[in-house]
């Protein structure tokens, strides 16, 4: 293993442990058996994002102060980082802000499916799922990963698939207004450009909360 | 309504409570401090065990729900606690455009002063309460410990977060015809945010406004 680089099998062991919904000591243990994904969590927790006014330095308080479903995110931006070794952070960062895009439009396009979390799952797999296939599907299913998701990497005609595709699609205007080109026109879509527009700023903001720890 | 519901909640035990969440205190501190309250705790299990968060299994301590909400939903709900405790006779729609107005002061905080988001919120928050029961607020804050920073932001509108609190007072009458997608005339105070900023602030005050509401 390289110098920094972080146990691929850790980290499995880590998502299968908060997809359980394991106890905070169990999921600190796991975590405290890499140095690296320890200083990764620790260094996340202590950003400038977070402005605390005292700094963390243990693992507990820093899983407490993030709460499972934010190191559950954290779990599998790590997974991707470790999986696509060679490629370049920006491209990484291009996955990442996909899996919230993903998610993004899942929370505020369709609340009453209560899909965000998957779908930030699929929208983050999708780029190890098209190196890896069915190796990853293999995977995924021995740490307790929803079916749902699993259909949605697989299958685009799926729920969460068919959001994967949406966020594809929605991806290159997101670009467009970040960069503030007033000219953009979105394509025909039934969301309103409003969500489209919020859901791309959301995005950007969370990716750039995880960039320094990637 | 249920029996948990009905419980009375220690005011002064979910400002101290706040205050620890924002001083980012150990993890074993803000357990004991939930505990002082034994009705805030069966809320808040009460509250991660509901089908909102849809676990596998029953969470039975307040450690464990600590860790899996995180600081920072554990302080929104909190909150919300609080302004409901204040507000009793609101209507929900009442205490939902209070919540969305602190959400529109941590929204426009995270772009204009990023470092003093939660405090904005507080400011949001306790505004409200601050019309209802008038100066009294001032007592009942520094005996909770509540920064003076956030007391000046309810009290002066000419203080940092008081002059935020007017901006958001405009943003949130703006709200419904911006997210519509409608002509405004932008006030002269938001001038210097983009639009695109001004339309995603109120997305995402209405979006947390109704889901942390959806959990009460």
């Amino acid at each position: 293993m390289e110098k920094g680089e972080i146990s691929r099998t850790v980290l499995l062991k880590l998502i299968e442990a908060i997809l359980k919904e394991e106890e905070l000591e169990t999921i600190s243990r796991i975590i405290s058996t890499d140095p690296n994904l320890t200083a990764k969590i620790l260094t996340f927790v202590n950003s400038a994002y977070h402005s605390l006014r005292r700094e963390i330095h243990s693992i507990e308080d820093a899983i407490a102060y993030i709460g499972y479903r934010k190191l559950k995110e954290i779990a599998f931006a790590l997974l991707v980082s470790a999986t696509l070794k060679n490629v370049d952070k920006e491209e990484l960062l291009k996955s990442v802000q996909l899996a919230y895009l993903t998610k993004a439009i899942a929370k505020r396009a369709f609340p009453k499916l209560n899909l965000e979390e998957e779908a930030f799952l699929v929208g983050i797999l999708n780029h190890v799922y098209q190196k890896e296939g069915e190796k990853l599907i293999k995977e995924l299913e021995k740490v307790y990963i929803s079916k749902a998701v699993i259909e949605g990497l697989r299958n685009d005609s799926s729920p969460l698939g068919k959001l994967k595709i949406l966020a594809k699609k929605l991806f290159p205007w997101c670009e467009k207004i970040l960069k503030g080109d007033k000219n953009f026109k979105l394509p025909k879509s039934d969301i309103k450009r409003e969500i489209i527009i919020g859901s791309c700023l959301e995005a950007q903001e969370e990716t750039e909360k995880l960039a320094e720890i990637l | 309504m249920s029996e948990i519901e009905r419980l009375e909640l220690k005011r002064e035990v979910m400002l101290k409570l706040i205050n620890a969440l924002l001083e980012g205190e150990e993890l074993n501190r803000i357990a004991q401090i939930v505990s002082m309250d034994p009705n805030l705790s069966a809320k808040l299990l009460k509250f991660i065990n509901s089908p909102y968060f849809g676990l596998r299994k029953e969470i039975k301590s307040i450690v464990q729900a600590i860790a899996y909400l995180g600081y920072r939903n554990l302080k929104d709900y909190v909150f919300v606690l609080l302004t409901s405790s204040f507000l009793k006779n609101a209507s929900r729609e009442e205490i939902k455009q209070v919540l969305k107005f602190a959400y529109l002061m941590r929204e426009l905080a995270k772009k204009i002063m990023p470092e003093h988001d939660d405090e904005a919120f507080m400011v949001g928050i306790l505004d409200s309460v601050h019309r209802e029961v008038g100066e009294e607020i001032k007592e009942i804050l520094e005996k909770a410990g509540v920064s003076e920073y956030v007391i000046n932001g309810i009290l002066n509108d000419s203080s940092k977060l008081g002059k935020l609190k007017v901006m958001a007072r405009e943003l949130l009458n703006l709200c419904d015809k911006i997210t519509a997608g409608e002509p405004v005339e932008i006030p002269e105070l938001l001038k210097n945010l983009p639009k695109e900023d001004l339309v995603e602030s109120c997305l995402m005050a209405e979006d947390n406004a109704e889901s942390i509401l959806a959990t009460l």
